[in-house]
């Protein structure tokens, strides 16, 4: 038996079951960022701050 | 004169003993007459020649045991082969008054015994060397030579007259097992006999075997001289037929107790191994006694490997060295070959062998002593079938067949038995028969990873049986969304505006998200035709600030070109955001649209699920466990081709054996067996 290969295996399937457990995205097409505390006590804080975008120009 | 009756020579007046039921002659141990026994008279027949020095561990009067019989061996007759050589046949009288041949040949021992009520011989003209036939009272047997012996010296009994000159036609078979025919057809005008028997052992007959006879090869060969230059020729075993001179290296035939030139031979080579040199090889004590350099030419190309010849109590073997590669090989008999097809296949001890290579082999140098008459202008048909670590080798001229089965051996392992000094000759290429080390391990790997699989399936199962649910919705009202090419748009690098756009931004209540960490998938949908509508979606956390966005797309597009309709998009987008933690969370969508002549439905269901199953990591993990096995299938791939391209049927495209050369290293990482 390959004793490597075998843990090998044992740790593809660990990471495995922890990444899907604990739903890791392994390939995000999010971007994150942090609101600040100002923006999200300031009334309609949400919805006047300045968000990234993704750039879109439209369709056909 | 009845059997167990003494009479005397007529010829000496020394007591004669006919004590076998089936005795039909007997020559004199004083005078060497061969007297007939005709009802009560006996009559003499003529002189017998003395017997010839074999290496025979049997003697006259010995006795032993077969199934549950007891046997004594009352007669001796040594028959000559026409290609040189002689060997030894045993009366064997048992007690319950049946009889039988006790033939010993290149040191195996073979009993046969008169076939009753099987059917009669085939015909000598309708057999050949390599030809299949059933016969009755034995099965399928296979004849292994078809030739003719003369007969060259007897003593004590005989079940037959013999006569000095004589020559006997005979086919010999071999069948299942241990099986073996004699086809006797005797003498021009003879009925034919069919004596059926297995091989059997010297211990398992009872027979107390002497040790091959030494002194007889020492006394052959300090009786010869070398016909070339008269130096001594010093034979190993006295029923070696042939050898070279140490001195001149001459080729010299020692058949028939004397030296006889049978070539000058030339080229005076090496061996890697030396003659002379002994060990336990395979669990076998061999000496060293042989060896030829052998070729074949294939497109104009010579290829050589080297055969040496040992001897041991088992009897003969060989040890082939190609490219550095051995491989030892033990005789057996055409009978356990089956299913030969020409150029293809064969079949034995169970394993199915695929055809290598065939060429007609000739002898480069040779060097030592041989059980044969060899002869340097010949040339025999090889046929190497392989089943690694294994190989079957047939040898065939238009008389004989002789089949050796054959097992790869690392050439440490022979330097180490033969005790060796110095290093094995350089490896080349692949072995014939040479173990697929790559193919070994990815059995191995493959169960490894099977059960890795397996695992990672159940947790996969387990994974997807979570319930998908969902935990927020949000409408998102499009007719007031910004029109595309109006909406500001950030260039990565400039400088972000100073607010923006507020009027389309929608905002949901919050919402709480249990069970994190987790992966959430929002999922956005409208009713869009020729139309495209976009989406910037963050999941905010309000208790943190932790945003996470995601672009999402809307559109679709659908026509008719050159006849042909066509549609591309969807109304629906995915997208999932990993490893969300629990808490309290607020939807922030921000549509635009890009209407034209299309239409757009007036707003956009944006919905977010817990639950996700995930499958870009599964399909990760597979490619991550299928890498190894992969590798080792293409490594294993690779030896088999350069393993195949020295062969007769070489892959159409040829590669150098350089191929995988990096990836045999990256190999060797994982190799810890």
């Amino acid at each position: 038996m390959s004793y490597r290969y075998a843990i090998y295996c044992a740790a593809v399937v660990l990471l495995f079951a922890v990444v899907e457990f604990r739903g890791m995205n392994l390939l995000p097409s999010s971007e994150h960022a942090v609101i600040p505390s100002s923006v999200r006590s300031s009334p309609g804080g949400y919805r006047s701050y300045h968000f990234w975008h993704t750039g879109f120009h439209g369709g056909k | 004169m009845a059997p167990g009756v003494k009479g005397q020579c007529p010829q000496c007046g020394a007591p004669l003993s006919f004590g076998g039921a089936h005795s039909l002659a007997a020559v004199c141990s004083y005078c060497r007459s061969s007297i007939a026994r005709k009802g009560a008279n006996l009559e003499t027949l003529g002189k017998v020649p003395d017997l010839v020095a074999t290496d025979s561990r049997l003697a006259l009067m010995s006795s032993g045991k077969l199934g549950g019989k007891a046997f004594t061996l009352i007669g001796h007759v040594q028959l000559a082969h026409p290609g040189g050589g002689t060997w030894d046949e045993w009366y064997a009288s048992f007690t319950d008054g049946t009889w039988g041949w006790l033939a010993e040949a290149q040191g195996r021992l073979y009993l046969t015994r008169p076939l009753r009520g099987g059917a009669p011989a085939p015909r000598l003209a309708a057999i050949w060397a390599g030809k299949t036939f059933p016969l009755s009272g034995v099965g399928s047997v296979t004849v292994d030579e078809v030739n003719e012996a003369s007969f060259a010296s007897a003593e004590g009994e005989l079940p037959f007259a013999p006569r000095t000159g004589a020559v006997y036609r005979y086919a010999d078979c071999s069948g299942e097992g241990m099986a073996v025919v004699t086809l006797d057809y005797g003498e021009e005008g003879d009925e034919a006999q069919v004596f059926a028997g297995r091989e059997i052992t010297y211990a398992a007959a009872g027979l107390t075997a002497r040790a091959a006879p030494p002194a007889a090869g020492k006394e052959k060969g300090a009786a010869l001289a070398c016909p070339s230059c008269g130096g001594p020729l010093s034979l190993k075993l006295a029923e070696s037929e042939s050898c070279t001179c140490p001195s001149c290296h001459s080729l010299v035939d020692v058949t028939k107790g004397t030296a006889r030139l049978l070539a000058a031979l030339k080229a005076r080579g090496k061996p890697a191994i030396p003659l002379g040199s002994k060990g336990t090889l395979r669990g076998e004590a061999l000496e060293v006694i042989g060896w030829v350099l052998r070729s074949v030419k294939v497109d104009s190309v010579t290829y050589t490997w080297s055969e040496y010849l040992l001897h041991g109590a088992g009897g003969y073997r060989w040890l082939s060295e190609s490219a550095g590669h051995f491989v030892f090989l033990t005789p057996i008999s055409g009978g356990k070959v089956k299913e030969v097809v020409e150029g293809y296949s064969a079949f034995c001890d169970g394993r199915h062998f695929k055809h290598f290579q065939s060429a007609a082999a000739r002898y480069e140098q040779i060097q030592g002593e041989f059980y044969w008459k060899l002869d340097v202008e010949s040339s025999v048909n090889t046929h190497d079938f392989v089943a690694p670590p294994y190989l079957l080798s047939c040898e065939r001229d238009a008389r004989e067949v002789n089949w050796t089965r054959g097992v790869y051996v690392p050439a440490d392992e022979v330097w180490k038995s033969l005790g060796l000094s110095g290093a094995p000759p350089a490896q080349r290429g692949v072995g014939a028969c040479q173990p697929n080390p790559h193919g070994e391990k990815l059995g191995r790997v493959l169960v490894v990873s099977g059960l890795a699989l397996a695992a990672m399936m159940v947790i996969a199962f387990a994974a997807g049986a979570r319930p998908r649910e969902l935990v927020a919705q949000v409408n998102v009202p499009l007719a007031s969304a910004p029109v595309s090419g109006l909406t500001p748009v950030t260039l990565p690098g400039a400088p972000a505006p100073a607010e923006a756009p507020v009027s389309s931004v929608v905002l949901s209540d919050p919402f709480q998200l249990a069970g994190g960490p987790q992966a959430v998938e929002i999922e956005a949908a409208a009713n869009v035709s020729q139309a495209w509508v976009g989406m910037d979606v963050a999941l905010i956390n309000d208790d943190t600030g932790e945003a996470d966005q995601v672009g999402m797309e809307l559109s679709y597009y659908s026509g008719v070109e050159d006849g042909e309709s066509w549609s591309e998009g969807s109304n629906v987008g995915k997208e999932v955001i990993g490893g969300v933690s629990s808490g309290r969370y607020v939807l922030r969508v921000e549509p635009q649209i890009e209407k034209g002549l299309g239409t757009i439905g007036s707003e956009a269901t944006v919905r977010v699920y817990r639950g996700v199953f995930l499958v870009p990591p599964l399909l990760i993990a597979m490619l991550l466990l299928g890498a190894w096995p992969l590798l080792l299938a293409f490594l294993s791939s690779s030896f088999e081709r350069r393993r195949w391209e020295e062969s007769d049927h070489a892959p159409s495209s040829s590669g150098s054996d350089g191929d995988g050369g990096a990836l045999e290293m990256v190999s060797s990482f994982m190799d810890d067996d």
